[in-house]
């Protein structure tokens, strides 16, 4: 059959389009207003968040004295670097047009890809490092003042033991505090290596089959 | 919702959906992918319209949405696929005929159907869109090439349908 032949066949193929299904774009509509709205609100969750730890801290910021008030402005700070550095990325790369040329389309989705996994691949360094620094000189602070003033007294067995059991919940509370950022951490890498990675890969190999005249 | 959606788009519709549908055929497995698809194109083409300064051609607009939902598609599927599923699974395109090909579609077309299921992705928006008889110089301004590379990398993809049709790949 030659090319001719089949363009004539699949021109007039008696296979006509389904009629508008007006319910079924409603639906995509509702779809994809549930989707943004989704979108928005988990920024705006995320940026409530960095408020109440921001005010908060920020009353500690006014009312600690020394090296604890350094710990809560270090709070402060890194909560609005988490929301600055978040606007950022989110603002930088806006999606393709629906009706751009399939090759741009494809390099604009590949770039926004491969910001997202850059942004979780460093998620230490923007997000849990600039949020843990904060509270931990706030702790170590609060520790080191209360043994500079000689407390818990260490004369009694009694006392030493109070005091052993004071430290260990301490470790306690910021060994679990370690895990939960480790967490947070991992699945990030996770979602990167299992969604973002292959489809890094699959965009930009139909990229290079599309623009590579050798491919 | 259909007295919203507005003659222009009416207009669209009626101009380029059978045209459309016959591209989104290119990238779904079963009917019913195809209609979700088309649904897709439909409504990406309803909302952008809004947008659409005339830079490029309606009929190179419209074509554009399709092709990129439906590459759109493929890649989700894809790396859905390799994230669910074992290695070992083909995830070449289910060769078996849909209930509704074997009554409303010629078994050249079928036959044509499978091929261009077989072929890489760019090589088969290639060969649609020569199907679909666009000049050259529309099908760089959709897929963003140049008409140059457009005539050789037709020329090939061509070339490999041939072969795909001469020599099926079915199991």
């Amino acid at each position: 059959m030659t090319f001719d032949a089949l363009q004539a066949a699949w021109q007039t193929a008696d296979d006509p389009a389904p009629p508008l299904d007006p319910a079924a774009l409603a639906a995509l509509r509702t779809e994809a207003a549930q989707f943004d709205r989704a979108i928005r609100w988990r920024d705006r969750r995320e940026y409530a968040a960095a408020l109440v730890v921001a005010l908060a801290f920020g009353w500690t910021a006014l009312h600690a004295p020394g090296l604890a008030r350094v710990g809560a402005l270090l709070a402060v700070m890194g909560a609005a670097f988490v929301c600055v550095w978040m606007w950022r990325v989110q603002r930088r790369r806006p999606p393709a047009a629906p009706g751009a040329p399939t090759a741009e389309a494809l390099r604009i989705a590949l770039r926004r890809v491969e910001d997202q996994i850059h942004l979780l691949r460093t998620v230490a360094w923007w997000y849990l490092l600039p949020l843990l620094i904060g509270p931990l000189v706030l702790t170590g602070a609060g520790l080191a003042e209360a043994f500079a003033a000689g407390f818990p007294p260490l004369t009694t067995a009694r006392e030493v033991g109070v005091a052993a059991v004071l430290v260990g919940t301490v470790v306690l509370i910021l060994a679990a505090i370690g895990g939960f950022f480790w967490w947070i951490y991992r699945i990030n890498q996770r979602a990167v290596d299992r969604d973002l990675v292959p489809l890094r890969d699959r965009l930009a190999a139909t990229l290079h089959d599309l623009t590579d005249p050798d491919a | 919702m259909p007295s919203r959606l507005g003659p222009r788009f009416r207009q669209i519709l009626d101009a380029h959906g059978p045209a459309v549908w016959r591209i989104v055929s290119a990238y779904a497995r079963t009917r019913a992918d195809r209609e979700d698809l088309y649904q897709d194109v439909l409504f990406q083409v309803w909302r952008a319209l809004p947008s659409f300064r005339g830079e490029a051609s309606e009929r190179t607009w419209v074509t554009r949405i399709a092709f990129n939902v439906a590459l759109g598609a493929v890649r989700r599927r894809d790396v859905r696929a390799t994230a669910d599923a074992p290695a070992t699974v083909d995830a070449a395109p289910d060769p078996r005929p849909d209930p509704h090909d074997a009554t409303e579609r010629s078994d050249a077309l079928r036959r044509l159907g499978d091929a261009l299921r077989q072929l890489p992705e760019v090589d088969r928006a290639l060969v649609v869109l020569a199907l679909e008889e666009r000049p050259h110089a529309e099908i760089a301004d959709v897929l963003g090439l140049s008409v140059s590379n457009v005539a050789v990398r037709l020329h090939r993809a061509r070339r490999r349908l041939a072969a795909l049709l001469a020599d099926p790949v079915h199991p």
